[in-house]
């Protein structure tokens, strides 16, 4: 929907007047050695990355650095996809294969989608078509951590087999003609978590052999799209099911399940001479932590069923959308089931000027309002940006505020969860009402761009109040915390010759707050950064060196030097990468509990069709 | 702490390209006619196919020597150029003989990826010299205590070498290879050796499909 709306008006205006969205194309991703969908994290700015066993990566955007919690929504081709679970994000459970993707951006500010309010900000994903009558589309990937025993197993030097990363495969075959679209996809993963950090833990949980995730992820989508114009009606089912070890903040260890994910939908766009007319959608989803096979204590078993309609409609310089949800949940714990809905309504303006001098803005305003369990809530953003030719000067600022603070499914979860602990005989108590939690957050960005001289750079600050959050304390859960973040980030960019280099700072802190505030924001590290030289030495040959850094947080500081060599075949048709991750083998982990990563490298075949890689 | 091999190649690596600009003229691209610039490079690219056979012995003094003899062995590399130095494919299999009655005896085999650069010397004489990344495969026969089993483990390394020609496409050449195996402990070998090269036009199909 979004995709006809922005076709709808000029391009160009409408990017510039996204303030702080960061697009990366396909190509950005295989230059950057991105060898699974989770490590697109690590290349959004502003971002830092925690992960336990090296498989699920906990995302946290600048300004909103508190786990446990959905602070971002992933947006598939428009369509929200509620990944979060019991504040869990994991990009690797998404049914999608990784050379599906088109693009992806990241919104790293308090953003609305269909109203609903994202204190941490979206990552939409685009996926790709197929553009030939028939066309197969496949990839393999395959890497490992060094640090085997090798021979010196069998004398006194022996030690724990390294076994990460495993692999990872995906195929789709696809085609189109000039009224239908089509393709299906299945992607097939394993995992070895054998890190010493966690082979114990995963032992005593699931058995001697647990440390193998295992994933597979099939999808199909069926697209007709009858008129030239931006008209067309989706289809699409797609799923995942993990086989691993699911992280319970509260307990604060893992817990062996099944976790599953099925999505299905329809979704419609009515479009005239590139302009919107109408759009809408339903879609059913299904979120599953089924209790595994395996020795699971404590044993989770949940399924929670959600289906989403809305519909949206042009009216002139703006659109109006409405959305409605229903929930239910399943659980054999304290509560047995429940169930709610919800609905919203939504707006969306924009306005663009342009002077004879040939400088320009545009306005955007978002406005959302919803109701859920009984509770309000409302959010607005804003934004604003001038730009001229040549030089682009782009101010955007975002203000958003929601009541409540975050989506109620939250609270469920969380008494849920607290409902596993007492069954495991842990107290588990809530210091005040545990209620839809009230908050309001202002993020505001300034941006600078020069473009003629392809370089650019960017700074923004963001400052943001968050009142009556909840926030845990060993086993209480506190009510009421408030506290404010402020920021600043820089980004530069410059193009030599073949090469361009990339760079960008983010620093944050809490300059207001209750005690535990500043604790829980410490999930963040203060200052974060990532640094890449890309660079092309001869046609279709390219090599990328990035240095990540981040300072201390509940771990410390680390930093990893990373290099990306990829060769393109025949026509572009094949391509051949070669990972290198942490060159310098210089141990780092990231989570207090998690492994410890060290010299990595992975290997990637890819055939991509029409040599259009 | 940084890991100081890792650390040399790691510059290797990022710097290659930079560094290797100096070589203007090797064994690997003499066939294609002569030209300066971007356009020659271009040109030259995935021109020739050289072909090296080395027999290699291992020299090494680490702790892995203590407890086997490694043997002799071959290596055979594929090497073609590009505009900033050759791309190399090589494999290197040889044998591993326990010093002690209880240790399996370690087949392995070394697979490479590597990028490199050759510099003219007097006498037509030729250095070349490169880094290595690749996969160690290494295969335990089976003994009394335990059976026979596999396993593979990422390897870098160098290699430096001196060639003199024979004829227009045959040459022979002589150096050494260095390889690190990132285990646990890790695993150093140094080989020294020499062998032959042969230099041919790249055929039209395989010159199609790198490009």
């Amino acid at each position: 929907m979004m995709r006809a709306l922005f076709a709808a008006c000029t391009a160009v205006l409408l990017i510039a007047a996204r303030g702080a969205a960061q697009t990366l194309s396909a190509d950005d991703l295989r230059r950057a050695g991105v060898v699974r969908i989770a490590d697109i994290l690590s290349l959004a700015e502003g971002w830092s990355v925690d992960t336990i066993e090296g498989f699920t990566l906990n995302g946290l955007p600048p300004g909103f650095p508190f786990k446990e919690r959905p602070s971002y929504l992933v947006v598939i081709d428009d369509v929200p996809v509620d990944l979060d679970q019991l504040g869990v994000t994991s990009l690797n459970r998404l049914p999608l294969c990784l050379d599906d993707i088109e693009s992806v951006q990241f919104e790293s500010q308090p953003a609305l989608v269909r109203g609903r309010f994202l204190p941490g900000g979206v990552l939409h994903i685009e996926t790709r078509r197929p553009e030939e009558p028939f066309e197969v589309h496949g990839r393999h990937t395959t890497g490992s951590e060094t640090g085997d025993p090798g021979p010196y197993q069998f004398t006194e030097f022996n030690s724990q087999n390294v076994e990460r990363f495993g692999f990872d495969s995906s195929i789709t075959a696809g085609g189109t003609n000039d009224t239908f679209w089509g393709d299906a996809s299945y992607r097939i993963a394993r995992h070895y978590a054998s890190d010493e950090a966690i082979l114990d833990r995963y032992v005593a949980i699931g058995g001697p052999d647990f440390r193998v995730l295992e994933k597979s992820a099939p999808s199909v989508r069926l697209a007709w799209a009858p008129f030239a114009s931006n008209s067309h009606a989706t289809s699409f089912g797609r799923g995942s099911r993990i086989d691993e070890g699911f992280f319970l903040g509260p307990i604060g260890q893992e817990t062996p399940v099944e976790n599953a994910f099925q999505q299905a939908g329809l979704e419609g766009v009515l479009g005239r001479d590139d302009r919107l007319i109408a759009a809408g959608s339903v879609v059913a989803t299904v979120n599953e932590l089924d209790a595994s096979a395996r020795n699971a204590t404590p044993a989770l078993d949940w399924r929670q069923r959600t289906i989403e309609g809305s519909a949206l409609a042009s009216i002139g310089f703006g659109i109006l959308g409405a959305r409605a949800e229903i929930h239910d949940v399943e659980s054999r714990h304290s509560i047995e089931g429940d169930s709610w809905t919800s609905a919203g309504v939504f707006g969306h303006w924009e306005k663009l000027n342009s002077s004879l001098h040939g400088t320009s803005s545009g306005t955007e305003v978002k406005l959302g309002a919803e109701r859920s369990r009984g509770e309000n809530g409302l959010a607005v953003t804003a934004s604003h940006s001038r730009w001229n030719e040549g030089t682009v000067g782009k101010i955007s600022l975002a203000a958003a505020q929601m009541l409540p603070e975050e989506s109620a499914p939250f609270w469920y979860w969380r008494e849920q969860g607290f409902a596993v602990l007492e069954e495991e005989g842990i107290p588990v108590s809530a210091e005040g009402e545990i209620q839809a939690a009230k908050s309001a957050a202002v993020d505001g960005s300034l941006e600078l761009r020069e473009t003629r001289a392809e370089k650019s750079l960017q700074a923004g600050v963001f400052v943001r109040a968050l009142d009556d959050l909840a926030l845990q304390e060993n086993e209480t859960l506190k009510t009421n915390e408030d506290g404010v973040i402020a920021g600043g980030s820089l980004s530069a960019s410059a193009l030599f010759g073949t090469s361009r280099v990339h760079a960008w700072v983010r620093a944050q802190d809490t300059i207001g707050g209750s005690s535990l505030f500043r604790e829980a924001a410490r999930a963040a590290p203060r200052f974060a950064g990532r640094a890449a030289v890309s660079t092309t030495p001869f046609s279709n040959f390219d090599m990328d060196v990035a240095i990540r850094a981040q300072s201390s947080t509940t771990v410390a500081a680390w930093s990893s030097l990373d290099l990306n060599i990829q060769k393109y075949f025949a026509g572009r048709r094949l391509r051949g990468g070669l990972a290198f991750q942490n060159v310098l083998d210089n141990p780092y982990r990231t989570h207090p509990i998690g492994q410890i990563t060290g010299l990595t490298i992975a290997v990637q075949l890819e055939w991509i069709p029409g040599g259009r890689g | 702490m940084w890991n100081r091999p890792r650390f040399v190649l790691a510059a290797v690596l990022i710097s290659g390209c930079a560094v290797a600009a100096g070589a203007e003229e090797s064994t690997t691209q003499k066939q294609e006619a002569p030209g300066g610039g971007d356009e020659a490079n271009t040109r030259r690219t995935f021109s020739t196919i050289t072909l090296e056979g080395t027999a290699l012995g291992e020299f090494g003094d680490d702790a892995f020597q203590d407890y086997w003899e490694p043997g002799f062995g071959g290596e055979i590399a594929v090497l073609t150029p590009v505009p900033h130095g050759y791309l190399e494919l090589a494999v290197h299999p040889f044998a591993n003989d326990p010093t002690e009655p209880d240790l399996p005896r370690v087949r392995t085999l070394g697979t490479y990826m590597g990028w490199g650069f050759d510099l003219s010397l007097p006498q037509h004489t030729l250095f070349r010299a490169g880094a290595r990344a690749g996969v160690f495969w290494m295969l335990y026969d089976e003994t009394a205590d335990s059976p026979a089993q596999d396993e593979n483990e990422v390897a870098i390394g160098g290699r430096a070498s001196l060639q003199y020609p024979l004829t227009h496409s045959l040459g022979i050449q002589a150096g050494m290879r260095y390889a690190r195996v990132l285990t646990k402990k890790e695993i150093d070998f140094i080989f020294l050796g020499g062998g032959f090269a042969w230099t041919f036009s790249s055929p039209d199909w395989l010159r199609g499909f790198l490009e």
